[in-house]
């Protein structure tokens, strides 16, 4: 099979200056976003799975250029999205769409949802005579029905509403998709209808998707490859079976462990993971997951891990891995 | 169910109705729910928003029926007490007292100029006019019970100094201090990441091991449900359509809903296509006779307009879908 | 626009303001049709006429009936704050939409200079302005303008600080929408709202500060009949002729109490949070 790489991200960061909290005077910087570097094929999704603060959506937004990266690039089919002046990175945005977790915010309360379709033809100056034709191609795609054009966000269920900007997101047939928890604030009998909507257009159209969610069972279900990430570095990516079946890296194994499953009874037995997530101002020195670890030593204060080729395609950020301690469950 | 002072319920909750007047018409929200509670039994009511799943904690506490366009039936046996006669004043003293209720929003449960202490301490203030200092430090110990580490330190800090974690630790800590004998929890996980979710259920747990208390868990969450509820009741538009204990119910949901529940979620290392559960959850402005989930059923028939009172197919185990009764 | 109708109609308030403006607003446009005499007429054999009988609210110091000057004054003190709130609103959106969309450096130097302006009491920034222009309608109108534009400056900029965060400006800006598009679509309607309470609001103060600078002999000419000019001529017959500044004094209060009640009525009918609750 051809295999086309679509998104090249690499060294990708984000630092954002704050207050200090003893030292209101002095800047200190958090980071979001540490060193992320990943590929997209065309085809492919591929999600991105952590938990809040560990800078998931910070690292959609990257992509977007929706913030300005600290350092990094992100090369889309060999256009470099991070040096293009603004005014080129307007017309290159019909190629990378976002679907946002909110669906009710990310819509002008005041526009039709006809004008909210128009927005992206009439930015990217697509000729008016095709508007309809398109228009009623991704509604028919998406599920919402013809009448629903004259009317305002507001009259919309949360899963209706999640269509429309998924129609929103694809009516610019971009080449990449990114998808920052797009059924999180969706009841869970509507989850799965939006799920399957886009695993269905993803394998019908061979869309390039990032799906970036807290929920790994979801992004499982999307994803052909899955990345873990734990305070703003990659720790793990692999194909998704694999992350589930031989999760390498020690803070995969307790996310996979602590999510609960409907089978009653299975959740008592299982290891925990003690204490917080560290604060993304004061990291910890080398592996930001070694306090937490229960195979952390002074070793790992060393220097912070790389990803390595532990499987072929399964890349892991943990020195100890190969070690017997680490051992694998479930 | 029928006798009028079962010794083994703790709670007993029968016919509780909650209607709302509101600017879109009237709203029936809870429609004749039933179940019971025993001491140290941990029940959980699922279902999607807007099921009635909350309203119908909020009016076992008093918390809903005080307004002109809230109104309450029913009955809630505590003690050989109907608590939802009981004034308003009455009612107050049991709650956070012998019925305590943790939240889902740990952010927003907590007073945010209030040290931790003084607010996990202050019911003791409140409940048992205990002086200041005493009930700081029987705080001090209950916040070190419910695993907040050097907890007579961190009893100085405000809310917002501790983790998300960290606080539904505390407001699980104040809603123990009068060592209550029921507690109704609000999706106490919701807000929180999966790792420390799973830190909290152990809490819970524990809690109900230690202390006999009986817990009723509201939550969205199959999982959630599985992982810590004896015995588990599914809402669906303001009734309870499926109660079992968890074992049953997970074995062998009968219930079309709690099956398309089941079949909807996306569960790890579980390849199957979701099925999604068509349409939406109704609005509860109409009454309708009958199954109220007949539109979205795949299994609806004529007869489905028909009562849709619980019925025992098996030891233990209540469903209203009169086809699943039939064939089973 | 219809739930907007419904609910403005249903607005006490809002009803009561805009009836009171109606009636000046005819008054105005109507002026040559339903004032008796000329206002600048002045008729020698009836001066400090009481109220009644032809001169229905009396006559000046010089025989100008006072009923006609006032139905004429409208025109002027309309006029003015008409043309100086525009102007207000017009620089001050501008500012606050700059300040407030680019913010960096462009905020900074905005935000400062209004900031000066707002230490500044009204009248005594005005009198500046009328001492460097000169006393003329024109003049006036452009002072109380530039008076008026921080006002509008602050609460436009606010108002678009708040939208501009909004994930639906930050949606449109994923689609490619110019920066320009993004404010005339996206965060002008949206910060509509609070600037046209603020409209309102400031008509009112627009009329008290031309009948202010006019009755301190700064404003308009004057032989022109404008209500500022009518209460300084009356004070100096407060005692033997109550009505030549008494009915112009009327005149004023109405018409800032229409503005107001109407700008408070506003303010209830355009607040999303008494709207009624959308899903």
């Amino acid at each position: 099979m051809d295999r086309e790489i679509i998104l090249e991200i690499s060294g990708l960061s984000k630092e954002f200056a704050v207050k200090g909290r003893m030292f209101p005077y002095k800047k200190e910087m958090l980071k979001a976003v540490q060193d992320v570097t990943l590929t997209l094929e065309k085809g492919e999704t591929l999600g991105i799975v952590g938990e809040s603060g560990c800078g998931k959506s910070t690292l959609g937004r990257l992509i977007m250029r929706l913030i300005e990266p600290t350092r990094g690039s992100v090369v889309l089919e060999g256009e470099n999205l991070t040096e293009l002046s603004s005014q080129k990175l307007r017309k290159h945005r019909k190629d990378f769409q976002m679907i946002f977790q909110d669906p009710y915010a990310a819509f002008d309360p005041r526009m039709s949802i006809k004008a909210i379709l128009e927005e992206p033809l009439r930015t990217h100056g697509i000729p008016k005579e095709q508007w309809e034709e398109r228009i009623t191609r991704m509604l028919e795609m998406t599920g919402i029905p013809l009448d629903a054009l004259k009317r305002y966000p507001h009259e919309f269920s949360g899963g209706q509403r999640q269509r429309i900007s998924i129609a929103r997101a694809i009516l610019l047939n971009p080449k990449v998709i990114i998808a920052d928890e797009p059924v999180s604030a969706l009841d869970v009998s509507i989850q799965a209808q939006i799920l399957n909507l886009l695993k269905d257009l993803q394998e019908k159209f061979q869309m390039t998707m990032l799906f970036i969610s807290h929920n790994l069972a979801s992004v499982q279900y999307v994803s052909h490859r899955v990345a873990v990430m734990y305070l703003g570095r990659i720790v793990e990516i692999a194909p998704s079976d694999a992350l589930y079946e031989r999760p390498l890296h020690p803070y995969t194994q307790a996310l996979i462990s602590a999510i609960p499953v409907p089978v009653p009874g299975a959740g008592i037995q299982r290891k925990r993971l003690t204490g917080e997530v560290p604060s993304p101002i004061h990291l910890p020195r080398g592996c930001a997951f070694r306090m937490r670890c229960p195979y952390g030593d002074e070793a790992c204060a060393g220097k912070v891990p790389e990803l390595t080729e532990a499987e072929p395609g399964h890349y892991v950020a943990c020195d100890k891995y190969k070690s017997a301690e680490v051992i694998h469950e479930i | 169910m029928k006798e009028e002072n079962n010794i083994e319920n703790l709670l007993e909750v029968r016919n509780l109705q909650v209607e709302f007047a509101t600017r879109q018409g009237h709203m029936h929200a809870v429609r004749g729910v039933n179940f019971s509670l025993k001491k140290g039994e941990i029940l959980g009511l699922v279902g999607e928003s807007g099921c009635g799943k909350s309203v119908t904690a909020n009016s076992l506490l008093g918390l809903v029926g005080k307004k002109k366009h809230e109104k309450v039936t029913g009955e809630a046996w505590f003690h050989g007490e109907n608590i939802l006669d009981k004034p308003e004043k009455e009612q107050q003293k049991l709650r956070g007292n012998k019925i305590a209720m943790i939240f889902q929003d740990p952010m927003t449960s907590l007073n945010p100029v209030l040290k931790v202490g003084r607010q996990v301490g202050e019911v003791l203030e409140i409940h048992q006019k205990k002086k200041k200092q005493d009930a700081l430090e029987e705080a001090i110990i209950q916040l070190q019970k419910v695993g907040i580490p050097s907890a007579k330190e961190r009893a100085e800090d405000y809310p917002f100094q501790f983790s998300g974690g960290m606080r539904q630790r505390a407001i699980i800590a104040s809603s123990l201090m009068c060592q209550p004998e029921i507690l109704i929890a609000d999706e106490p996980t919701t807000a929180l990441d999966v790792t420390i979710q799973a830190q909290i259920l152990d809490l819970l747990r524990e809690l109900r091991d230690t202390y006999k208390v009986a817990i009723l868990l509201i939550t969205h969450d199959l999982g959630v449900v599985a992982e810590l509820c004896d015995t588990v009741a599914v809402m669906y538009a303001g009734e309870i359509v499926e109660k079992a204990s968890a074992g049953e119910l997970f074995s062998h949901p009968l219930h079309p809903y709690t099956k398309g529940l089941m079949a909807c979620v996306p569960v790890l290392g579980r390849k199957e296509k979701l099925i999604p559960i068509p349409g939406q959850p109704p609005k509860l402005y109409e009454e309708k006779a009958g199954c109220q989930f007949a539109d979205r059923c795949p299994k609806r028939r004529p007869e489905c307009s028909r009562d849709t009172s619980l019925l025992e197919i098996a030891p233990g185990h209540y469903v209203s879908c009169k086809e699943v009764g039939r064939i089973g | 626009m219809k739930e907007f109708m419904h609910r403005f109609l249903h607005n006490k308030l809002a009803v009561a303001g805009s009836l009171i403006l109606l009636l000046f607003l005819l008054s105005a446009v109507l002026a040559p049709v339903i004032a008796p005499f000329d206002p600048y007429y002045m008729d020698s054999t009836a001066v400090l006429m009481p109220p009644g009988g032809k001169h229905l609210l009396g006559t000046d110091n010089m025989g100008r009936d006072i009923l006609s000057r006032i139905i004429y004054g409208s025109r002027i003190s309309l006029q003015v704050s008409l043309v100086s709130v525009s102007i207000a609103t017009a620089a001050g959106v501008f500012l606050g939409v700059l300040a407030g969309y680019f913010g960096k450096l462009t905020d900074g130097i905005i935000s400062r200079v209004i900031e000066i302006m707002f230490a500044f009491p009204e009248v005594l920034l005005a009198l500046l302005i009328m001492a460097i222009l000169g006393p003329s309608l024109n003049n006036i109108m452009i002072a109380i303008g530039i008076v008026y534009t921080p006002i509008f400056a602050r609460i436009t900029r606010g108002a678009v600080l708040t939208v501009k965060e909004s994930l639906h400006v930050e949606a449109a800006r994923s689609i490619g929408v110019s920066d320009f598009s993004i404010i005339v679509r996206h965060i002008l309607p949206n910060v509509l709202a609070p600037i046209l309470v603020q409209i309102t609001l400031s008509l009112a103060f627009a009329i008290l500060s031309e009948a202010a600078l006019s009755f301190l002999g700064i404003g308009v000419e004057p032989d022109i009949p404008s209500w500022g000019i009518m209460l300084n001529n009356g004070k100096s017959w407060i005692e033997i002729a109550w009505w030549v500044g008494v009915f112009p004094g009327i005149a004023i209060a109405l018409a800032v109490l229409g503005f107001n009640i109407l700008g408070d009525g506003l303010r209830d009918v355009l607040d999303p949070r008494l709207r009624n609750v959308e899903n």
